[in-house]
């Protein structure tokens, strides 16, 4: 409940057994550990905890930066699956505004690592040189 | 337990709203848009704290307080910086209150009321520019890498515990540099520190990119970001980093000699991340059963519990485990005592 990443559950028979029972958060999986290895076992839990989660929240965020060439595309995703669309813009506050007039969602940003890439506003059809990404935000 | 949390299937607002009350991070206050940390909200924010500022000191940067007031006047000398916080103001007008004469308890004192108003900061910009002038002469005395953790009020009508309140914590680095490269390798420093501690203590993945003319920061000449996805498909601003160039420097005519011996405006940057941290970790891992914290930033990263009651040699075997655990620095909890001890041991029987 306040988001402890392993609990280990220790009972009489478990020690007379010479294990312990490990119980991961984020997976909610459990096993039996013998408990001369556990610390050695809850060690590496943690850090497999870490990357974990990160590669869960890593591979969601990856599957929902979808790119749209047109507007129906951009107003289509927006509704069905949401995220990140990544999208050419022209550059103007003018463009920019009104597709968050429209839809809500804003520019979240020109992002450093982006390709350069000719393409056309998915708004104007104005031409553009990289992709941004749009989202609903918080 | 898990049945008072609402699904996120089902409504993802009331999800989060019930994780943090459930995890007892926070609660509400009497005063609309602003929130009570609770100590378990407050552990995290800590070790996020920790974790950030130790960072910042490793690339030079120290630490510094500045006032919680900042004159009315020092805001409107950066134009767009006050066309952009205008509108979310707290402005101190008085100083003193009296008992009302006719008897309706306490009131504001006429009579005391400021010559100039104050403001309560929304951002520190403008007061430490403002001291940075009797502190920069020369280009030996850059650049300044000055950091401070501290609260500031943005008067927002539409809250959310952590992700948006009126009163919020952050940090808020403020750096002067002799050069627009010198400042601009700055920012971009911040904001790959930034984006590395969300991805390794944080766990949640965030993407580098610029902010567009019109979602700058106002006073900046270009704002980098950190942009993350929460589970519900929308995005999360986790941290700005701003190139402001020579912009304060002009507004608080902060100028140095530089190695030619010539005057020249200080280059500034500033960065933050906030409270709003927390916001983002509860909506990027926690699930319908309640808040789930990554390791790195878990006050309790272990705890140990009894099936199906303590025994004799159990709590033995408990607190070595747990001491070894601890050796290796791995924080641990034991709620290893039965009720009938835990009782004897209360407080309140002794």
């Amino acid at each position: 409940m306040i988001g402890v990443p392993v609990r280990l559950g220790l009972g009489q028979r478990d020690i007379d057994a010479g294990q312990i029972e490990v119980a991961r958060r984020d997976t909610r999986e459990k096993n039996n550990v013998p408990l001369d290895t556990v610390v050695d076992h809850v060690a590496q839990l943690l850090d497999d905890i870490q990357a974990n989660l990160f590669n869960r929240a890593k591979a969601f965020r990856d599957a929902h930066i979808t790119p749209a060439d047109s507007w129906e595309e951009f107003e289509q995703i927006l509704e069905t699956k949401g995220g990140f669309i990544s999208a050419h813009w022209d550059g103007t506050t003018e463009t920019e505004l009104a597709i968050k007039e429209r839809t809500k969602a804003t520019i979240r940003c020109i992002p450093v690592d982006g390709p350069a890439e000719a393409g056309k506003c998915v708004l104007t059809g104005k031409p553009s040189t990289q992709r941004v990404l749009f989202a609903k935000a918080y | 337990m898990a049945k008072e949390i609402t699904p996120r299937s089902e409504d993802y607002s009331q999800w989060y709203l019930d994780i943090v009350r459930k995890a007892r991070m926070a609660d509400t206050s009497p005063v609309r848009g602003c929130m009570v940390i609770k100590p378990h909200g407050f552990a995290i924010w800590e070790k996020m704290r920790d974790a950030l500022d130790a960072m910042f000191k490793e690339t030079g940067h120290v630490n510094a307080y500045f006032p919680l007031f900042i004159p009315k006047s020092f805001l409107s000398k950066e134009a767009a910086h006050v066309e952009g916080f205008a509108k979310e103001c707290a402005v101190v007008t008085h100083y003193r209150l009296k008992n009302d004469p006719n008897g309706g308890g306490v009131i504001v004192d006429p009579e005391a009321k400021l010559e100039e108003e104050l403001i309560v900061r929304p951002t520190s910009e403008t007061i430490i520019w403002d001291t940075y002038k009797n502190w920069i002469q020369s280009y030996r005395d850059l650049p300044l890498l000055i950091n401070q953790w501290a609260n500031v009020v943005r008067w927002e009508m539409r809250t959310r515990p952590f992700l948006r309140t009126a009163e919020f914590l952050w940090q808020e680095g403020h750096t002067a540099h002799a050069s627009s490269e010198e400042a601009m390798q700055e920012t971009r420093l911040i904001l790959d520190i930034y984006a590395r501690f969300a991805e390794e203590y944080m766990a949640m993945p965030v993407i580098k990119g610029i902010k567009t003319e019109n979602e700058r920061f106002a006073g900046a000449d270009e704002t980098f970001c950190i942009e993350s996805l929460m589970q519900d498909g929308r995005a999360l601003q986790a941290g700005t980093s701003h190139f402001l160039g020579q912009n304060f420097a002009k507004a608080f005519d902060v100028q140095f000699l530089n190695k030619e011996n010539q005057l020249e405006h200080v280059w500034a940057t500033s960065w933050g991340v906030s409270t709003r941290l927390v916001g983002g970790l509860i909506m990027t891992h926690s699930d319908d059963e309640g808040l789930v914290l990554p390791p790195k930033l878990a006050p309790v990263q272990v705890v140990i519990v009894p099936i199906p009651k303590p025994a004799p040699g159990l709590m033995e075997t408990a607190e070595k485990i747990a001491a070894q655990l601890r050796a290796r620095s791995i924080s641990v909890k034991l709620t290893m005592m039965s009720k009938t001890a835990r009782a004897s041991n209360s407080p309140n029987t002794k």
